[in-house]
């Protein structure tokens, strides 16, 4: 049984959050001023600690949220959205000798990329891979009516039953077999990717990438300042294996001209640093509303100018109603084909042939 | 460059020439008399799909003056971004360091990509998403013209 000084001592430890400290040893003693002894110097360098913290927070971490990112940062981070986002899923639908042996395909795309382009990469024929490659087909067309119509755009269908579409930063749009299946024609199929390209064009994504970036910022610098203080076993073991690359990286995200994620210097371990916070932060809270409208009329132009009925893509949103997948964290269906008919009035649609064109030029 | 025509007016609907030296036909079909060019960027005003001719729009330049007809596959439903202003025709103009950053300078996953794949041992996802790149990046103009007229969607020849 513990005494009411061993109990006091334990109280200390926690207000001092720190397990294993100096104090319980103490208290395991019986040493009740030595418990409240050590706590109280364990939270005072804490303290000290999270003052400076503070400090440099609000003085190098700022910055970031201001600072744009550039194409190449933008596509760097991109690419590893778009690996977490299919591995998170389960993976893409294609078949093929990707399943068994990766290597031989990247072998084959290497191969491509290496000059030879009279072969294009081709995956083998299976009904799997047809559907990626209409899918890329209808989200290739209606991309090139975007504002970003030369970038390298990737469209990807992920093997998921949960009906939802994704995009990353760099030009990455994904869309599940669960979503694909709720579609009844490839008007609202388009209207999912225009919607996607939407968000890329908008550089949506990269508003929660910039905050993250803010945010492990000040993680990179609480590791720092726990470290000096002596007290960085304090901070939980996911935050505390940042400090073996804490210095370099911060410098790096606060170097001039964008953070060079692709820099031979910059391990896998600090990309992941930045992506699995943004991927969960992406997941949790998606875009904000006044993105999630601006995706919605991106989507109804391209789609009118490309040709298809823009009706479907309300008829989708309806279908779908609200609940999770692809209307999480989205405004309601309602709201949103409200805005969508507020532009067929206000505004000519793309397809449309307007009255003016009787007078020839 | 951009806004080389001049911004729409009130409710009217712009758009942007992506392809260089975008010709601005005088009828809606592409052996009709070039009235003149217009550079990547430039926005225009649009006066509506061409009746009965689909894949061709209407649009009016302010300054310098000219108006007529311009393939759709020549047109963008926002202003350009700075990289694709960057890319294409315009590269030859940059700075290398320009043309790099530019989005026609990418190739396949990014290197923080791949090495973002190794660290979280995604071997697959990365190969899986290499090939996926590979058979966009293979989809030409042709390809996608193929699929629009598949789909019944507009294209310059076709009738409505």
């Amino acid at each position: 049984m513990k005494t009411k000084s061993q109990l006091l001592a334990l109280v200390v430890c926690v207000v001092a959050a720190a397990s294993g400290c100096k104090a319980l040893q103490a208290a395991a003693r019986g040493d009740v001023k030595g418990a409240v002894a050590a706590g109280g110097e364990l939270a005072m360098k804490m303290k000290q600690a999270d003052d400076v913290v503070k400090s440099r927070t609000a003085t190098e971490c700022k910055p970031i949220a201001d600072s744009e990112v550039g194409w190449e940062e933008e596509r760097a981070i991109g690419g590893a959205v778009a690996v977490a986002l299919a591995a998170k899923t389960k993976s893409f639908a294609i078949d093929g000798d990707t399943q068994a042996d990766p290597a031989a395909l990247a072998a084959q795309v290497k191969a491509y990329e290496g000059g030879d382009k009279s072969k294009a990469v081709a995956l083998p024929a299976s009904p799997k891979n047809d559907l990626a490659g209409y899918v890329a087909r209808v989200g290739r067309n209606l991309a090139g009516f975007s504002g970003r119509p030369d970038i390298q755009w990737t469209f990807g269908v992920v093997d998921s039953e949960t009906p939802n579409a994704f995009s990353a930063p760099g030009g990455y749009v994904l869309v599940t077999t669960g979503l694909l299946k709720k579609l009844n024609n490839e008007a609202q199929l388009a209207g999912v990717l225009s919607h996607e390209i939407g968000h890329v064009t908008g550089r949506h994504a990269l508003k929660l990438y910039k905050e993250t970036k803010v945010t492990q910022c000040e993680v990179l610098i609480k590791v720092i300042e726990y470290g000096k203080a002596g007290v960085l076993s304090e901070l939980p073991a996911p935050v505390r294996s940042a400090a073996d690359f804490a210095d370099f990286f911060l410098a790096k995200m606060k170097g001039g001209g964008g953070l060079k994620l692709d820099a031979k210097d910059i391990s896998g371990k600090m990309v992941a640093f930045l992506t699995d916070p943004l991927v969960e932060k992406a997941i949790e809270q998606g875009n904000a509303f006044p993105d999630e409208f601006a995706a919605d009329a991106t989507a109804f132009d391209l789609m009118a100018f490309a040709g298809y009925d823009t009706a479907e893509y309300d008829a989708l949103l309806k279908s779908l109603g609200g609940g999770g997948g692809l209307m999480e964290h989205h405004p309601s269906a309602a709201d949103r084909t409200a805005k969508l008919e507020a532009m067929r009035k206000s505004n000519a649609s793309f397809g449309s042939a307007k009255p003016a064109l009787a007078q020839k030029p | 460059m951009v806004g080389l025509c001049g911004a729409a007016l009130g409710a009217e609907r712009a758009l942007w020439v992506r392809t260089p030296k975008t010709q601005v036909l005088a009828a809606p079909k592409g052996s009709a008399k070039v009235k003149g060019t217009l550079p990547v960027g430039a926005e225009v005003r649009w006066l509506g799909a061409a009746p009965g001719a689909p894949g061709f729009h209407r649009v009016r330049c302010e300054k310098p003056a000219l108006e007529g007809f311009v393939l759709q596959t020549s047109l963008a439903t926002r202003p350009l971004a700075e990289e694709t202003l960057a890319s294409g025709a315009n590269a030859e103009k940059l700075k290398p360091e320009a043309f790099a950053s530019s989005g026609a300078a990418t190739k396949a996953v990014s290197e923080g990509g791949k090495r973002y794949a190794q660290a979280k041992n995604r071997a697959e996802a990365l190969a899986q998403l290499e090939a996926l790149e590979a058979v966009v990046k293979s989809i030409g103009p042709k390809d996608v013209a193929a699929h629009g007229a598949a789909a019944g969607l507009p294209q310059p020849g076709a009738k409505r």
